[in-house]
């Protein structure tokens, strides 16, 4: 994920049905036809498991070694999953309770100056190798939350800038409008603000998850667990069968997580805008 | 609770009277922005009588927004005082001041994730009206800005036209029966057909709410059609006149009004002069067809209908009876009398 992809933009699939209540009639559309799980939802979860499935038969039709068969442990991987998705979410929910509060700090009136100071440390956490900071912050502390703090530092940048772009992009007539009716300040955004800007912000929170679950691995050099113990230990071995099956199930994960981020998005996108 | 409201009967009071306007006196009323040699608005003197529609017309950064914002303190003065009702407005909280103050503005500003009815609910919401009253008054204001609370109440802003989403617009200033209304040229982003219609119903509605309204445009036909006086702003938002419509299209106060009001000055004030006012002509047979006016028609339409039909006379019926006619020629005579820089008065 290169560093400048802060936003995502769902494409309209190509030969997807023109929604049938567009244009009926003339009128807009009732807003209770934008529901919020669609039939196209179920697509990536049934290519995943079919993927899962490919990979279990793939990997049962082999004679393993003693080393392959540890390292493919089913009981072994699900804790490893577990573990995994724990280190992930956990730094993606610090990345949201970090970034955003500070997102909004750099986009009131009184403490807009801040703005290049927070974007410029969180750049630096963005631009700094976060190997090269795993090595560095390993010599003195190791374990869950090393790996934590140094790959949120890593991840709140996204979440920052769209966190920016989504408080932004509100309409300026919508805020007058607001203020003018007599509106407080923390009214206005937590009651205009903020749920107008959630499409963005959540894009940025989905991004920020994606990139924890890619590098959690990193973190097998402090120690932290997760898929990432069985990848390096089959890259170590030189067992490209268990490598290539734990990059497969990082992989999958990862789609999956977006993919279920991707839903909770939409869920928390206010009706109206959605 | 008195003192902080700015209106007496206390706005939100549940009699069903509408609570009508209270003057706004502008007192030396200055803004200047750091970094800019002219104040925006220099020291601006202005009485807006209760219950009347004045209209703050101008060029584009003439300062009559700014000024406009300064009233419900959307942007604080840098001097001067604006009283409402005799009181500075400055000893008042700013959000309890503008929950006083309807507000209207040209990007409308509906907040596009709330239904309809909660966007017109919003002030009543926060001066923590009980909700069945909300509920009753939004039903009530939708009615009154011409949509069906059935059909409209539960829907949102971007199902709806930009002629629908401004009638949302004023039902929303209106919600909480403010004495004050401040509108910031809030037709001006509709096609004309329906700016026509919303102004015509907007007119009609202030005859009965009797608000105190501050309307900023640059269209002076707009003013012309709208203002029960109109304020001609140059830079600096300095009055270059302050009238009723038809004086100051009698007798412009200098070039720049002139030059404001356009070409066409004589013909806009036969909008302002009912058939009533020139004397009835005996009525010449049926010659001219099938046009006809009623005495309280202006001279504009009589003469437009004349125009049309290629006729000299037209007769005026009232409900149904031919009482007379009038003549392009009574018509002339009339605009003769009362152009040419003389102050005249409105025809009695």
């Amino acid at each position: 994920m290169s560093a400048g992809t802060t936003e995502r933009v769902d494409a309209p699939v190509p030969g997807e049905p023109a929604d049938p209540h567009v244009g009926a009639g003339g009128g807009p559309p009732p807003v209770a036809a934008t529901r919020i799980i669609t039939p196209r939802d179920a697509v990536l979860p049934i290519v995943l498991a079919a993927v899962l499935v490919a990979l279990y038969f793939y990997v049962d039709g082999r004679e393993l070694d003693n080393i392959e068969v540890n390292l493919l442990d089913t009981q072994a991987l699900v804790d490893a999953t577990i573990q995994h998705v724990q280190i992930a979410f956990t730094i993606a929910v610090l990345v949201v309770l970090i970034a955003v509060p500070l997102g909004i700090l750099v986009t009131r009136q009184r403490t807009k100056k801040l703005a290049p100071i927070v974007l410029a440390v969180a750049n630096f956490g963005q631009a700094a190798p976060s190997l090269g900071l795993l090595a560095l912050v390993g010599i003195y502390y190791t374990g869950f939350w090393a790996v934590v703090i140094i790959l949120t530092a890593y991840a709140i940048l996204s979440v920052l800038r769209n966190t920016i772009a989504g408080l932004q992009q509100v309409d300026r007539g919508v805020l007058d409008a607001a203020k003018g009716m007599g509106m407080s300040p923390a009214a206005v955004l937590l009651k205009v603000e903020l749920p107008l800007a959630v499409p963005i912000i959540g894009a940025g929170a989905r991004t920020a998850l994606i990139l924890a679950v890619a590098t959690v691995p990193l973190g097998q050099f402090l120690n932290a667990g997760g898929l990432g113990t069985n990848l390096i230990g089959g890259i170590k071995t030189n067992r490209p069968i268990a490598t290539l099956s734990i990059a497969v199930i990082i992989a999958v994960l990862a789609l999956f997580l977006d993919w279920a981020a991707g839903i909770l998005q939409r869920w928390a996108t206010p009706r109206g805008v959605r | 609770m008195s003192e902080q409201t700015i209106a007496e009967p206390a706005v939100g009071t549940s009699t069903s009277e509408p609570t009508y306007g209270v003057p706004i006196s502008l007192k030396k009323l200055t803004k200047r922005y750091p970094g800019t040699k002219r104040a925006a608005v220099d020291a601006v003197d202005m009485e807006i009588p209760a219950g009347e529609i004045v209209v703050f017309v101008g060029p584009s950064g003439c300062g009559k927004t700014t000024t406009m914002r300064m009233i419900n303190r959307m942007i604080t003065p840098s001097d001067g005082v604006v009283e409402i009702d005799g009181k500075d407005v400055a000893s008042l909280n700013d959000t309890t001041l503008r929950r006083q103050i309807g507000y209207v503005i040209q990007q409308i500003g509906l907040i596009p994730h709330l239904t309809i009815a909660s966007n017109v609910a919003l002030v009543p919401k926060l001066l923590g009206w009980d909700k069945k009253r909300i509920k009753t008054r939004v039903d009530e204001m939708l009615t009154v800005v011409g949509l069906d609370p059935a059909q409209y109440r539960d829907r949102y802003p971007r199902q709806l036209s930009g002629g629908q989403q401004q009638r949302v617009g004023v039902a929303r200033a209106l919600a909480a029966d403010p004495p004050i209304m401040l509108m910031d040229e809030p037709f001006g982003a509709v096609d004309p057909i329906t700016r026509g219609r919303l102004q015509e119903e907007f007119r009609s509605l202030q005859l009965t709410m009797k608000k105190t309204i501050v309307f900023v445009t640059h269209d002076f036909d707009e003013a012309l059609k709208l203002g029960d006086r109109i304020a001609v702003l140059r830079e600096g938002s300095q009055i270059a006149q302050y009238d009723t419509p038809e004086n100051i299209l009698a007798a412009p106060a200098d070039d720049f009004v002139a030059g404001f009001i356009g070409e066409g000055a004589a013909l806009k004030r036969l909008h302002f002069e009912p058939v009533s006012s020139i004397p009835l002509e005996q009525a010449t047979g049926t010659a001219a067809g099938d046009i006809s006016v009623t005495p309280t028609d202006s001279l504009h339409q009589a003469l437009d209908l004349m125009v049309g039909k290629g006729s000299t006379t037209i007769p005026v019926v009232e409900n149904g009876t031919t009482k007379g006619s009038v003549s392009v020629q009574s018509i002339l005579a009339r605009v003769g009398r009362t152009h040419g820089g003389s102050h005249a008065g409105s025809p009695s």
